[in-house]
């Protein structure tokens, strides 16, 4: 068989850590379809690549496509031919088209067919003819230009493309496919020629590159632990920054580096930051967790210039850990209750108030929460401590550096906390006070810190709104819906019973949020809880909007969505079934008033058996449903669908005998009562 | 030991030897060295152009009375403008800190990522920060728009961070230290300037003051416009955008207010820009 490798190398300008990673996926799946559509078959398809190349490489590929043979349908004989039998304008075009002659036509079942070969094509034309519109095809967040017509994250600067030996030959905007790739910006020539798809990874590793990701960032992964290993300590683990160091370099080198150990007495988080947030190096801690005043960083060269970096490196993390010193020395010489009162000088919301005035907020917030979720005397104690002191932070100077110090805000609150002598169960919930601030977050460990977050964003969230602040799903630059997002995520995390709306809506009033400001928020946010569940748990919308109508204590909302979704997805008819019923149920019932008692005398038979089975269904189904025992209720509720399906078949309603009819409605309404104990099933789309 | 002046002249030199012009710094106080109409205004439109000058920069919310050995709010930016942007600028980029004794062969370079945005100038660009050894020493940027509008021959701009880059050469921990000759240091020149433009900007400058030159600007800058003095206005837009970094320094401008501030100047840097686009438009050159 006729099989070769395919290489294609995209190189660039360095792209930042989001668009090597998305380049990869995207250039995995481009080309993965590409063969699958084109017919040309292959074994497998790879991309990786470095800031400064994407590459993709699929191995055994066909050098020309699978000729497929269909049979085609043209126009009806009728048309096709007219009474002589003689070809038509319908055949004529179709024929046309296909570059067929009438005598390669069969007639089949009042229709003409063709057979037809399909394919065969050459391997290499197509994809000269493809390449550039599959890279075209490629989208991303953010692009730019750069004198080509191109766009693209940073400018593309040549391209490889090998199938085989042969190089391809097309154009991307003023680049003209080649075999000559670049090695190591530093440590390698300019002009590396690539002799085949097979010697490329190869090829780079002698130039200085680890061209796959995977293996550059278990490289830089090992040789941390072995450097941190030989200090004592070891690295604490940080997903997100070896992702990003990872496409910050193309040889993975790793150097450590030391800082003076006075800095040990800072706040362990600041000197972190100092170290991961705009350095990205990567702390050393000793087993037990201490700091160890060592860091190890990555670098983009061999490691035998480890002194000539170094050195460099410790001086800019110095400059930092001394800022660091100065800010912490001149903080603690306010005393903490003088901290409080400088609140009054920092704006919290223009027009609103300051942040002295939403402590007050957040004083009555926490309270209200705590209330709704019956907890102890004690912890609404702490929670009134820790509302009074959880700004601190916000005057520091450590906070105000505008860098990466501010970004500890709420942690810089519990360290001081602590140094000036706070209770630890106190500090502890006020370093948690805005936990999650962002997707992915780690959420509140204790009670009342969970309780203290929610309260802080409610109150957040109606300062805003009262400021005339309105969010929307497409504009929302403050940022609302991470802070409903954040509130619903301790919600379900931390299995949070409590009517949230009632409970919004007292905060909502406490600050004289006007009214119609109030529904639209409450409103929204009742919409972000159907995204919500739809993003974590592929619930649907319709399904959460159903549940939120009876129950507006949203874990609960949670639990039964669950279980509803788990019920649909068993039986998907059954639960069609009742939506559709239940919509015409509502569709007749919204146009009476009062109904009257159900009179079970002027029944027929299926009405007296629906209402003899609702009857019979009715006390279990209260019993589950304060048990909280969804399935089960579910699983017994069903048991209505044959006989409502029944009355619908058999019974007109809309009698126009007023009594009879009243009486069908009344019956209706009772069924209709037993779905809303669960939600309101009628809102289910079919 | 290479001295400040030393790593100007060479790196000015060395972009004279690739082309450009080496100009001098514009005579009005700007925030960045991107403010200078050789950047601002002559990236627009399409005429090649191609200039290396160095930039005084004041930012009078970064002074501490020459107390913190890294922060001053006067300091030195290297600027390259080059128009339309060169296919191997990296290369040439990287060409020149050879130039003044870094041995980038033998060092942790890095481009990484950093997109640019001066919400007064209505101007963004895509780019990098290049690291030497973990410090930033230098911003690049590819602009894709200038005073709101959109460019299509896209020029690179390369702002040097001379102080950072000469404590590098030189290894030293503060501003302060850096030997502009052989005899005089940076603080010689700077430290008492640095002190008393601090006092200034934060205890001194009287506000009322300069919220009505704000205002008597931006008119002026209007006018100008209006008169077709295109380099005059923009002259005026400058020095309102100085007025609102100092009023900011001082506090007396709210978080609201601020806005509005920022899109008064961008407006009338918006205007300065069509006005060359439509001048470039119609002209043989750059000039």
């Amino acid at each position: 068989m006729n099989r070769v490798s395919l290489l294609i190398e995209i190189g660039t300008e360095e792209l930042p850590h989001w668009a090597v990673v998305s380049a990869i996926r995207q250039m995995e799946k481009i080309f993965t379809s590409f063969f699958k559509e084109n017919h040309i078959d292959f074994e497998s398809v790879r991309a990786s690549g470095t800031p400064r190349r994407i590459y993709v490489k699929a191995q055994g590929v066909a050098l020309s496509q699978d000729a497929v043979i269909r049979k085609i349908k043209g126009p009806p004989l009728k048309i096709a031919f007219n009474e002589e039998g003689q070809p038509q304008k319908a055949l004529l075009g179709f024929l046309k088209q296909r570059k067929l002659s009438v005598e390669e036509i069969e007639k089949q079942d009042g229709y003409v067919y063709a057979t037809v070969k399909e394919g065969g094509g050459k391997t290499a034309e197509i994809l000269n003819k493809s390449i550039p519109d599959l890279i075209r095809k490629m989208n991303f967040k953010k692009t730019m230009r750069w004198g080509d017509e191109l766009l693209f994250p940073r400018p593309i600067r040549w391209i490889v493309a090998l199938l085989g030996d042969t190089t391809l030959n097309f154009r991307i905007g003023s680049l003209k496919s080649c075999n000559i790739s670049k090695g190591n910006r530093f440590m390698a020539s300019n002009s590396i020629p690539i002799d085949s798809p097979s010697a490329y990874e190869s090829i780079m590793r002698k130039n200085k590159i680890e061209p796959d990701r995977e293996k550059r960032k278990s490289i830089i992964i090992d040789k941390m632990n072995k450097e941190a290993e030989k200090l004592g300590g070891k690295i604490e683990n940080d997903r997100e920054l070896t992702e990003e160091v990872t496409d910050l370099l193309e040889y993975p080198g790793v150097v450590f580096g030391e800082y003076n150990k006075k800095y040990l007495k800072l706040p362990d988080i600041v000197v972190k930051a100092a170290m991961k947030q705009h350095q990205r190096y990567f702390p050393v801690v000793s087993k037990n967790g201490d700091l160890m005043p060592f860091f190890i960083s990555t670098i983009n060269n061999l490691e035998e210039f480890r002194d000539m970096i170094v050195p460099g490196m410790q001086r800019v993390l110095t400059s930092r850990l001394e800022d660091a010193k100065f800010y912490l020395e001149e903080d603690l010489k306010v005393p903490i209750d003088t901290r409080v009162e400088m609140l009054k000088d920092t704006i919290w919301i223009e027009n609103i108030g300051t942040v002295r005035d939403k402590i007050e907020f957040l004083k009555f917030a926490s309270r209200t929460i705590a209330d709704a979720l019956h907890l102890s005397g004690k912890s609404t104690e702490k929670l009134d401590m820790a509302s009074h002191y959880c700004k601190i932070d916000l005057s520091t100077q450590m906070i105000r550096d505008g860098k990466e110090f501010t970004r500890l805000e709420s942690q810089i609150a519990e360290k001081y906390a602590l140094l000036y002598g706070i209770d630890r169960e106190i500090a502890s919930i006020i370093g948690e006070h805005l936990m999650p601030q962002r997707r992915g977050d780690k959420i509140p460990k204790t009670i009342e810190g969970a309780v203290l977050s929610i309260a802080n964003k409610m109150v957040d969230i109606a300062g805003l709104v009262k400021s005339g602040y309105k969010p929307s799903p497409s504009k929302d630059p403050m940022g609302i819906r991470q802070m409903i997002y954040g509130i619903f995520e301790i919600i379900t995390a931390k299995e949070f019973h409590f009517n949230f709306f009632e409970t919004a809506e007292k905060i909502l009033q406490k600050l004289d949020v006007k009214k119609d400001k109030a529904e639209y928020i409450t409103w929204y946010a009742a919409e972000r809880f159907e995204n919500f569940l739809e993003e974590k748990e592929g619930i649907r919308y319709d399904i959460v909007d159903a549940i939120i109508r009876v129950s507006y204590d949203l874990f609960d909302v949670y639990k039964r969505a669950l279980a509803l979704k788990k019920a649909m997805e068993n039986n998907p008819e059954v639960f069609e079934g009742v939506a559709i019923a239940l919509k015409r149920v509502n569709n007749i019932i919204t146009q009476t008033d009062v109904l009257p008692r159900v009179n079970t005398e002027l029944f027929n038979d299926y009405e007296k058996q629906l209402y003899n089975k609702t009857e019979q269904l009715k006390p279990f189904l209260i019993e589950k449903i304060q048990n909280k025992a969804y399935d089960d209720f579910l699983g017994l509720i069903v048991e209505l669908r044959p006989y409502i399906a029944d009355f619908f078949d058999n019974v007109f309603v809309m009698v126009d005998d007023e009594t009879i009819k009243n009486n069908r409605l009344a019956l209706l309404y009772q069924v209709r009562e037993l779905f809303r104990l669960y939600g309101d099933f009628s809102r289910i789309v079919v | 030991m290479l001295t400040f002046e030393r790593i100007i002249l060479r790196l000015k030199e060395y972009w004279s030897k690739n082309g450009c012009v080496i100009t001098q710094p514009y005579n009005s106080e700007v925030g960045a060295a991107t403010f200078n109409p050789s950047t601002f205004l002559r990236s627009l439109g399409s005429h090649p152009w191609n200039v290396v000058y160095v930039e005084p920069t004041r930012r009078p919310k970064d002074g501490r009375y020459a107390e913190n050995p890294n922060r001053v709010q006067q300091y030195h930016q290297l600027q390259v403008v080059m128009k339309p942007a060169p296919p191997d600028i990296q290369h040439l980029y990287l060409k020149s800190l050879k130039g003044i004794g870094i041995q980038v062969e033998e060092h942790d370079v890095r481009f990484v990522e950093d997109d640019w945005e001066s919400p007064t100038l209505g101007a963004s660009g895509l780019g990098w920060e290049v690291w030497m050894d973990g410090l930033e020493i230098t911003q690049f940027t590819y602009f894709q728009q200038l005073g709101g509008i959109p460019l299509t021959i896209i020029p690179v701009e390369i702002t040097y961070g001379l102080e950072r880059i000469a404590m590098y050469v030189q290894q030293k921990n503060s501003i302060f230290d850096i030997q502009w000759n052989e005899h005089v240091k940076w603080g010689d020149i700077y430290k008492r300037f640095e002190y008393e433009f601090s006092v200034y900007n934060f205890e001194k400058a009287d506000t009322d003051f300069y919220f009505e030159l704000f205002d008597f600007y931006e008119k002026e800058a209007k006018n100008m416009f209006d008169s077709d003095l295109l380099f005059v206005g923009y002259d005026f837009v400058i020095k309102m955008s100085h007025i609102f970094n100092l009023l900011d320094a001082r506090g007396a401008i709210s978080v609201r207010e601020r806005t509005k501030y920022i899109q008064r100047v961008r407006k009338m840097a918006r205007t300065a820009a069509t006005i060359f686009k439509e001048r470039d438009e119609q002209s043989q050159s750059a000039y």
